[in-house]
This record gives structure tokens, C-alpha cells and sequence, in this order.
């Protein structure tokens, strides 16, 4: 098959808001199906990749155990006693599971831009659609705003939650520092979300997170400047 | 008064104890004032994290087997002599020193609740915590390995203080 | 019976859950589908994976179902079956499929989804059309939640609006009742 093919999945997407029943407008589900496909999604593709470079564990084989706990750790202290290799394969495996993550989160703040956007007034400019983002994307995704967001008027935008949603239930077995961790690749959702909105506003921009204090988070983005 | 609470998994195994008003020796003191509860109650399996053992620990694994020996019988018990499909089934018992309160769920989650004889009913008190901490930060918590082939014991510190001040914040905690 | 399912399930949906928008849950499966797509470059195996993150989605799931909706008397098949359409499927994607076309020996029965909000938004590409069973994960939800409560059932699609199809059917074969494990008695 091709791979065009599948990009295109989303093809009429957009054309379609017109839309076929009128209840799809307003179409609510349970939140709870959003958390646990979210859960399921990171879980899956993390497995997925660890299938592909198996990290080696003591004895040799991948167990179930090192799978478990080595979730998105870089510096996890269960690594400490392996090999360097094992950390290597583990970066290569974060690096390209941040990449779907990231990727999927892209996506997914373009049809949210397509699909929030249409109904308000045109952009004046780039603070107009971040602020966008720290209202109305904020409250149809987290039923808040952002509480803080802090600008360099030079392309720099810094959000803060104190208290992001889908970081509440997050507790770990082994301490704070560990939970933070596992923590990370919940993240670059969000990061590509916020990159995906932008993106949909003709703004080339990269986003990160920082200052990850469970359930707090603050987002940084930073605008390209066309070369 | 509340003693303490077991919770095991579908495997049959205790993924979680944890104790409140019961003294390590194990005799309450009762009316003393001097005892004083710890700052984190005393939870079993030990946390991951924790290197330190209680002198507890070592009789827990025998205690949780028997508390489920117990219930189990007393479930199948009640089921069968019990025709109404729409009992509850087993609930409760009641000693001259205490009362076991019990909750399981159809897909094998148990939990058990001991407290002294006189508190009334606290089916409802297993439920909620079954609904908004057992659900919310053990089975919706993306940090916790949830694997149904495999018991996890349950040590996350948002589950613990949850259930702490929950069960604080009874009327009968401690009355 | 069925009606008393309903009111419970309306009941259910109206105060015990947090309803919201359902643009991200859609937005994040059908992103989800393009990377699985892409990443196997084949829909047979797109559509295992898909009731495999099912599976694994239903197995929480369940816990979900029950503390929310109270349940806890085992039922037969058939009884679990309106459960599901009425109650499972109400509280979390708030649609009721239609239970019809049971086998004689009721032990197998179809549901059809009048509405489906995975489907969203979606339009399949040709190829697609012939082989991607877009949203499989349903199948693997069922299969996750009814082995936890001892139901062990083989559930797939046989047909889905995407496709081309009239209606969007799951079928849902019983297989067996699955032992509830006992203590191991070490003494």
C-alpha cells in the first residue's frame, strides 16, 4: 500500500465541516475515553519500539519488569548499572518515540485549529493566536485556562500550568523524581499540539516544556524566523 | 474506629494493606494519649523505594492469606446458600472485637475493611473508594504498569494519601 | 429489562460521568491510525494492533464500567450484551448500537452502530476501504472488559459504514466462562 495513501486519511477532513448530522457539532463522549486511549497510545508505541531494539536487561533478555519501569526515563536510576549501550539504544528509542508522540500531538492541533478557529474573528498576530491557544484551545481541551503566559515580544512565549490535567493521576512507585520521568513523553502531546496550531497559522515554531513539577508544566515556544 | 484495610487483586493477592488506629504491637491503646499515629501510616508491600523494613512486614504476608481465606469462604458460603440473584451476597461479620466490612467487584478486586464491632455498615465507604481512588490513581494513573496477568502491589503516594485523608475524614475514624 | 438498562445507562451518563467535547478523542485516534498506518504499512496488521491497544484499553476499562455504573451481579451472555449497548457503550461514547441477529443458540449476536464517533471526520482512501477495519480498537475493548468479568468472547467487524458498507455491524461470538482464580492453599 502506499504510504500517500495513509497520510490522506484526513483528507476530506476539513471539507466535511460542513457536516453531516447536526449532532456531530456538539458530540460529546466521556472523558475517560480520551485518558485511556492516551495511556494506551504511549504504551503501545513505546512497546512497539522496544520490540525493534530490545533493551537488554541483566539476564539478557527483555523482561517485563526493565519494560515496565524503564518508561521514558533517560536518567532513571534502575539504569545506572547498565551498559552504555543499553543508555544509547534507550536514547535512540525516546528519541524516535518523542518523534511519533510529537508527531501524533501535530496532528492532532491542526484539525483542532481547522476546527476552533473558523467561528472568531481573523488573527491580528502571533500573540492573538497564542493567547488562542491559552483560552479557547485550553478550555475545550482542560475546562481552564492557562495561568500564566509571559512573553519576550521577541518570539519567545512561556505558558504555565499549575495544574495540567492530564498530569493529576500521575504517581509513581519510586518517588517524585522517577514519576517525572515517566512523565515526559505524556508531554510532547501537548508540545505537538500547541506546534500544530501554530503551524495551521502559517507559524513555524518550536515547542518545548520545562520546569515539569507534577501536575505542573510550562510550555515554552519559540518562533522560527523564516530564513 | 477504623483498623485497617486490605485490598487484593484477581490473582487473590494482597496489593495493598495499609493501618490506622492499631498500634504496631498490635494491642490497641485504647483511651491512652499517649500514642500518637505516624506521620505516613504503615502500608505493605513496602514500597519499591523504601529500603526499610518493619518489624510488621514479616507477619503480613500470612495475615493478608488468611483475611482472604476468609472472605472467600464466607463469599461462597453466602452465594450459595443465598438464592436471591440480586443480594449482595456477602457484606459483613462481626466479632466481640471487631467487624470486617467487605466489597468486591465482578472483575475480582476485594476489598476488605476492619473496624471495631459498633460502626455501622461501611459497604458504601469500600465503594467510593473503589470509584475515586482505586479507579483515579491505580487503574487511570498512565504511571502505574497495569497488567490484569500479573499482580502489582499498589504503592504510589497519591493513592495513599488519597485513601489517608479519606478515611481520616470519617465520622467513625476514630470514634 | 432492556428499558431498565436504558434509564440507568441515561442516568449514568447524565451524573456520574465528565462528558466533554469529542473532537480530541477523535482527533487523537484517527492520528493515531495514520502513524499505525504508517509505521506497518499493512492494514492487516494495523487492525491487530488496533484490538490489541483494544484489549489492553478494556482491561481498565471494565474497572471503569463497574464503579461507575454500580454492577456487579453476574448475568448470561445475552443479559451482558444489553448491559454493553445500553449502559458500557452509553457512558463512554454516549451512543446505544442496536443488540440484533442472534443466533439460535445465543450465543452469538451482532451490534450495529447507528453512530460511531471514531468515525468522525474519517473518509478512507481506496485501499483502505478494502482492508482497514478503521475502528477495530472497539473490538478489542469488548473482548479486554468481558475477560475480566469471566466472559471470554471472540468479537470483529463485519461490516463498517467507512467501507462502503450500509451499516456498521460487530459481530460478538460467546465463547466460554472463564474460572474465577481461587487461593492457593500452601499449608
Amino acid at each position: 500500500m502506499s504510504i500517500t495513501s495513509a497520510i490522506n486519511l484526513f483528507r476530506q477532513l476539513s471539507v466535511d465541516e460542513s457536516q453531516p448530522s447536526g449532532t456531530t457539532q456538539t458530540r460529546q463522549v466521556n472523558e475517560a475515553c480520551f485518558d485511556y486511549l492516551f495511556m494506551e497510545m504511549v504504551h503501545t508505541l513505546r512497546s512497539q519500539l522496544q520490540a525493534h531494539h530490545p533493551v537488554p536487561d541483566d539476564s539478557g533478555s527483555v523482561s517485563e519488569q526493565a519494560s515496565a519501569t524503564d518508561r521514558g526515563s533517560r536518567t532513571s536510576a534502575s539504569n545506572t548499572h547498565d551498559m552504555p549501550s543499553t543508555r544509547e539504544v534507550d536514547e535512540q528509542l525516546l528519541e524516535t518515540l518523542y518523534y511519533k508522540i510529537e508527531l501524533i500531538g501535530f496532528r492532532i492541533g491542526q484539525r483542532l485549529a481547522e476546527r476552533y478557529s473558523k467561528d472568531r474573528p481573523r488573527f491580528v498576530d502571533t500573540l492573538d493566536i497564542v493567547k488562542f491557544i491559552c483560552r479557547d484551545i485550553w478550555t475545550k481541551l482542560f475546562r481552564k485556562q492557562i495561568d500564566n503566559l509571559k512573553t519576550n515580544h521577541r518570539g519567545v512565549y512561556t505558558l504555565q500550568d499549575s495544574q495540567l490535567r492530564w498530569l493529576t493521576r500521575m504517581s509513581g512507585d519510586e518517588g517524585t523524581l522517577q514519576a517525572t520521568q515517566q512523565a515526559i513523553p505524556y508531554l510532547w502531546l501537548p508540545c505537538g499540539i500547541i506546534r500544530g496550531i501554530m503551524a495551521n497559522h502559517g507559524l513555524d515554531a518550536t515547542v518545548t516544556f520545562k520546569d515539569l513539577s507534577l501536575p505542573q508544566c510550562t510550555f515554552h515556544i519559540k518562533l522560527n524566523k523564516p530564513s | 474506629m477504623i483498623y485497617c484495610l486490605y485490598i487484593f487483586d484477581r490473582h487473590c493477592q494482597c496489593v495493598f494493606y495499609t493501618e490506622w488506629n492499631r498500634s504496631p504491637d498490635r494491642s490497641r491503646t485504647e483511651g491512652s494519649s499517649s500514642f500518637s499515629e505516624p506521620p505516613t501510616p504503615y502500608v505493605w508491600p513496602r514500597p519499591l523505594a523504601t529500603s526499610t523494613t518493619d518489624p510488621r512486614d514479616a507477619r503480613m504476608d500470612n495475615e493478608a492469606k488468611l483475611v482472604y481465606g476468609v472472605v472467600f469462604s464466607l463469599k461462597n458460603m453466602v452465594t450459595k446458600l443465598c438464592h436471591n440473584k440480586d443480594s449482595d451476597g456477602f457484606v459483613s461479620y462481626r466479632t466481640s472485637s471487631y467487624k470486617l466490612h467487605y466489597y468486591g467487584t465482578a472483575s475480582g478486586v476485594r476489598f476488605v475493611l476492619l473496624t471495631d464491632p459498633t460502626v455501622p455498615s461501611l459497604r458504601d465507604v469500600l465503594r467510593q473508594i473503589y470509584l475515586h481512588i482505586y479507579l483515579e490513581y491505580v487503574v487511570k494513573n498512565p504511571l502505574f504498569p497495569y497488567d490484569p496477568q500479573q499482580s502489582r502491589p499498589i504503592s504510589n503516594d497519591y493513592f495513599g494519601n488519597m485513601l489517608n485523608s479519606y478515611i481520616k475524614g470519617l465520622s467513625c475514624y476514630q470514634s | 429489562m432492556a428499558k431498565q438498562y436504558k434509564t440507568l445507562g441515561d442516568e449514568i451518563w447524565k451524573n456520574r460521568v465528565e462528558p466533554m467535547n469529542a473532537e480530541l478523542f477523535i482527533f487523537t485516534y484517527g492520528s493515531l491510525v495514520v502513524q499505525l498506518v504508517k509505521d506497518y504499512e499493512d492494514y492487516d496488521q494495523v487492525n491487530q494492533q488496533l484490538d490489541k491497544m483494544g484489549y489492553n484499553i478494556g482491561v481498565r476499562l471494565i474497572e471503569d464500567f463497574l464503579a461507575r455504573s454500580g454492577w456487579g451481579r453476574c448475568t448470561d451472555f445475552r443479559e451482558t450484551m444489553e448491559v454493553i449497548s445500553k449502559i458500557g457503550f452509553k457512558m463512554f461514547l454516549n451512543i446505544t448500537p442496536t443488540v440484533t441477529s442472534w443466533a439460535s443458540d445465543n450465543k452469538s449476536c451482532s451490534l450495529v452502530l447507528d453512530e460511531n464517533p471514531l468515525n468522525d471526520f474519517v473518509e478512507l482512501p481506496l485501499d483502505a476501504q478494502q482492508q482497514l477495519w478503521y475502528s477495530n480498537i472497539l473490538c478489542g475493548v469488548l473482548r479486554g472488559a468481558l475477560e475480566m468479568v469471566q466472559m471470554q468472547v471472540e468479537v470483529k467487524f463485519v461490516s463498517c459504514v467507512l467501507r462502503g458498507d450500509d451499516i456498521s455491524e460487530i459481530r460478538v461470538q460467546f465463547v466460554r466462562h472463564l474460572q474465577e482464580e481461587v487461593p492457593i492453599n500452601d499449608e
